[in-house]
């Protein structure tokens, strides 16, 4: 009986040893472990050296306990861990598939949801966008996530929260920081890392969330809020449409859209995957906009989402997103009109943290006397996208725009067609005068078009380009796409070698265009963009947006800008090149003035339709840092310009690399040779990340994903 | 007591496995040695007294060691899946060596445990111990190492803000909020981070800190062997009025300050 109870309790003991080191706490053996060679490191560290005039002063030493508890290893073999093998999305793949309620599957991923958080002062947005993220597997992961933002934005901070505890990223060398990254992941420490892929798109990576974990990872951005005709626009993107990748696009700077799963097989140096139409995760966004207008507001308006307003006395409102309408399939559109005074010059100004001097943002706003003046007749190419991208509504929108556009051209005018898709075509061979039978064989030639195919979009360009034009007339080229490439650099690269005096105006089609190759092409045919993007059935949308875009090219501009301070020291003003001011589209640009400048005489200078204009208006500069964000909105106006230069400059693409990260890190903002990092050093996580999730997201609003995605 | 050499001690040989291997059978050998020097056999001994029956366990100890079995080829079936991370191995490694000694205990008298060690399941178990994968226990082999540094700021007037430049052994990776009014991140200059420096600085979210306490913590890349070193400090109360300070720099898992500077404050 005494053996019996004996062998009892030692069993009992042995179990309770095993439930004791395979509990949480099985964390303390390793940390006793730990502190005890940290304790030898120490000491032979001590007396660490001081600066200044400082007193010493060391705490004594103690040696932490060491438990009894002995441990066995095997040396580290290879395979085990490292950084090879593990780093690429995809390179596992854990898909908890279920059918909802409806039928329709319904799966868990580890992006939760997306909390955005704007503030719109004057004419500036500070943007915080936290992504949560939550493992639902029951192994550590590593998730990846591919998301939008505005192509303008200053992303200028990256903190961590885990629990309790919040943990700043820090700016760092793009290759640098993917280094650190591969390394704290290795370690076992949570970590993220944000990349840049193009201006408007990001990559983010969290490494190591353990099984049941929620980490928020923050995005902090700032950008300008547009205006045009008395009304501010914010948007928001929601989600990164599917890319074409066209055959001169290397593979590693290429952007897949795949199914889910199927990132590792893309070959493609950034993946997407794309959930069929219908199916979304869990991923709900919610918005919450703070508007002070500092002047009053007569209207504010969401064309695209369903959204809550309070009003907070004349120039201040509350916007916030319906909760039943946070599926992220679209851009999130904000417009507020207001009671500005008709002003030559809106002047924005913050003097430098560092106190050298400060940054400014001028807008210019278009004389009254433009809408004056007489019609000019117009030449008008419309290019349009035809791609698989833009089946179903896209392409529905496009036929809308062009009928418009046909509806409010006068006698005089003359115009072509062309349409490209992996080929381009075109109605006719040159520039065809307005007239009722062209107009009507235009009609039939834009019905009769279908969707398929890549997006070149080259082939469209050069179709246009090869239809003469008239001296003393000036030929638009009328860009109607949803910008789904991934050749953006060669695209505007293209328009700033061939283009010579034509203009340039793109419409975005669809709910998530891509406004960094839109307005890319705008900037290099100093035109301007739109948005044909509405929720209505195309024809509602499109009919307004083409009346302001006829009424802006029909009317001259003025043209040639050129922004002088007198009285005052200025440079580095971006862009190098003003656009031009057309009826209702103000122009806005970036520069820095020296310390102890205070006032000055704004002069701007162009022509409109051969005639010399000036306009000047006394303005004053800022001698305090009330808008710090300006700094950063600065340094990425001028990286966007050097940017835009590499495009038709690849000559000097190394050294335009080189400039573009050094101002990003000195300014601590992102671009694509610098990235942001954040390691939590103070643990090392339960089990091995050997698995990336890559977040899929839901088809853009209107896009199908049987023609745009990947299928293998 | 054998258990006492069996202590981590804190460096792990290069050639563990056989290190472990040996200090099994020896601990086990030693046992038997002693038991057998009391008067009591060993299986297959070369003694001359006749061969008896091969002695067997009674069925409580059987059962005993059949559980203990059962629990550590469950350990070992769990330590060997791929999901099962460092802590978890580790934690498995020193579950099984307890089966190991749990095992031997209860096989108590020197016949009982010759044939527990002779026993299929303990022999499976000592194979289990060493054929474990288990990653280092600090930092894999040519890992990185990342390193906390906790700054703490002792004032001896109430701080609302403080500023410091610090030399860093690595690379810096990471800035943590503080406690208290000092919860939120510090913020960095960037400009002197792109040119190799750190300087940190954040303002009190809430009433200012009138006692000693952590103010920020760092996640620093460590290359090498160099030490943090605080080079330039400032902290000021309500108003921007100069609050001195002292500031220390504390690797976090030491009790040791790595630094220390008794900030003057403004002047």
């Amino acid at each position: 009986m005494k053996m019996c109870v004996r062998a009892g309790a030692a069993a009992l003991a042995f179990v309770a040893t095993v439930v004791a080191a395979l509990a949480p706490t099985a964390c303390t053996t390793r940390y006793s472990y730990k502190s005890a060679s940290e304790a030898t490191r120490s000491q032979a560290g001590a007396g660490f050296a001081l600066a200044d005039d400082a007193s010493t002063s060391a705490l004594p030493s103690v040696r932490s306990p060491v438990t009894q508890t002995w441990i066995i290893a095997r040396a580290p073999q290879r395979g085990d861990a490292g950084l090879g093998g593990v780093d690429r999305p995809g390179t596992g793949s854990l898909v908890d598939a279920n059918v909802g309620s409806d039928g329709l599957p319904t799966r868990a991923f580890p992006l939760e949801a997306t909390d955005v958080d704007a503030t719109l002062t004057g004419a500036v947005a500070s943007v915080d966008v936290t992504q949560r993220f939550r493992n639902p597997y029951a192994d550590t992961i590593e998730a990846a996530y591919v998301f939008p933002l505005p192509h303008d934005a200053a992303v200028s901070d990256f903190v961590l929260s885990i629990g309790d505890r919040t943990i700043r990223g820090v700016i760092r060398d793009r290759a640098e920081a993917e280094k650190l990254y591969a390394e704290a992941r290795a370690a076992g420490h949570v970590a993220s890392l944000l990349t840049e892929e193009r201006p408007n798109i990001f990559m983010e990576k969290v490494a190591n969330i353990e099984p049941g974990a929620s980490i928020d990872v923050t995005v902090t951005y700032f950008s300008m809020i547009d205006y045009e005709d008395g009304w501010f626009e914010w948007r928001l993107p929601l989600v990164v449409g599917p890319r074409f990748n066209p055959p001169s696009v290397p593979p590693s700077k290429a952007i897949g859209a795949v199914g889910v799963g199927d990132s590792a097989r893309s070959g493609t140096g950034t993946s997407i995957e794309y959930l069929p139409n219908g199916s979304t995760t869990g991923n709900r966004v919610a918005i919450d906009v703070a508007i002070d207008a500092g002047v009053p507001i007569r209207e504010i308006v969401s064309p695209s989402h369903a959204v809550r307003t309070i009003r907070d006395g004349t120039s201040a409102a509350r916007v916030s997103l319906e909760p039943g309408d946070g599926v992220p399939n679209r851009d999130f559109v904000l417009r507020y009109s207001v009671a500005a005074e008709s002003t030559q010059f809106g002047l924005v100004s913050s003097r430098s943290a560092s106190g050298e001097g400060g940054h400014f943002a001028l807008t210019v706003y278009p004389p009254a006397t433009l809408k004056e003046r007489r019609r000019s007749p117009v030449d008008l190419v419309f290019v349009v996208d035809r791609s698989g991208s833009m089946s179903g509504k896209p392409l529905a929108q496009v036929k809308a725009a062009i009928h418009a556009a046909l509806d409010r051209m006068q006698p005089g005018d003359r115009f072509e067609i062309v349409d490209f898709g992996s080929k381009a075509n075109s109605l006719g061979r040159g520039l065809t005068p307005y007239t009722s039978e062209s107009v009507r064989a235009a009609r039939a030639y834009v019905d009769a078009l279908n969707a398929d195919g890549g997006t070149m979009v080259l082939e469209g360009l050069n179709r246009a380009l090869s239809f003469a034009t008239d001296e003393g007339r000036v030929c638009y080229l009328v860009f109607l796409t949803d910008g789904f490439v991934s050749n953006e650099k060669e695209i505007i690269g293209a328009l700033h070698k061939t283009l010579g005096p034509r203009r340039v105006f793109s419409f975005g089609i669809g709910s998530s265009a891509n406004w960094y190759l839109l307005e890319g092409m705008a900037n290099a045919g100093r035109g301007a963009v739109a948005d044909i993007s509405g929720t209505g059935d195309g024809a509602s949308d499109a009919a307004p947006t083409m009346a302001t875009f006829l009424e802006r090219v029909s009317h001259p501009a003025m043209q040639d800008l050129s922004v002088a301070f007198e009285g005052a020291t200025v440079d580095e003003v971006w862009p190098r090149r003003a656009g031009d001011l057309l009826v209702g589209r103000p122009v806005t640009v970036f520069g820095r003035y020296r310390e102890g400048d205070s006032s000055a005489r704004c002069v701007v200078r162009g022509w409109i339709g051969g005639e010399r204009v000036e306009l000047a208006e006394n303005v004053t500069f800022a001698r305090s840092a009330t808008t710090p964000a300006l700094e950063r909105i600065w340094a990425r106006a001028k990286i966007a310009q050097l940017a835009d230069d590499s495009t038709w400059q690849p000559n000097s693409a190394v050294a335009i690399a080189n400039e573009i990260r050094t101002i990003a890190l000195e300014h601590g903002i992102s671009s694509p040779f610098t990235a942001f990092v954040a390691v939590d050093g103070s643990r090392v996580t339960r089990g091995s990340d050997r698995r990336t999730i890559v977040q899929p997201v839901p088809m853009p609003e209107g896009v199908r994903y049987e023609t745009t995605v990947d299928e293998r | 007591m054998h258990e006492a050499s069996l202590r981590a001690q804190g460096e792990v040989p290069a050639d563990i496995d056989a290190v472990i291997r040996a200090r099994i059978s020896t601990a086990f050998a030693a046992r038997a040695g002693s038991d057998a020097a009391r008067g009591l056999r060993l299986a297959g001994s070369d003694q001359e007294r006749p061969a008896p029956r091969r002695p067997s366990l009674a069925w409580t100890r059987r059962v005993a060691i059949a559980a203990a079995l059962v629990v550590a080829a469950t350990v070992a079936w769990l330590a060997a899946r791929p999901g099962f991370g460092n802590v978890e191995r580790v934690a498995a490694h020193a579950t099984l060596v307890q089966a190991v000694r749990a095992v031997d205990s209860i096989a108590s008298r020197g016949e009982d445990r010759a044939v527990a060690i002779a026993h299929p399941g303990v022999q499976a178990l000592l194979a289990s111990i060493v054929a474990l994968p288990a990653p280092s226990f600090e930092h894999p082999v040519g890992a990185a190492r990342f390193v906390v540094y906790d700054i703490y700021l002792d004032p001896s007037q109430p701080v609302a803000g403080w500023t410091c430049d610090l030399s860093l052994p690595g690379q810096l990776v990471g800035i943590e909020g503080g406690d208290g009014p000092f919860s939120q991140p510090a913020a960095y200059d960037p400009r002197a981070l792109a040119g190799g420096r750190v300087i940190l600085a954040t303002v009190a979210g809430g009433a200012s800190a009138s006692s000693r306490l952590r103010v920020a913590s760092v996640t620093v890349r460590v290359e090498g062997s160099g030490e943090p070193r605080v080079t330039r400090a400032t902290s000021v109360g309500d108003g921007g009025a100069a609050a001195p300070a002292r500031v220390e720099i504390i690797e976090r898992g030491t009790p040791y300050a790595a630094a220390a500077l008794t900030n003057r404050g403004l002047s």
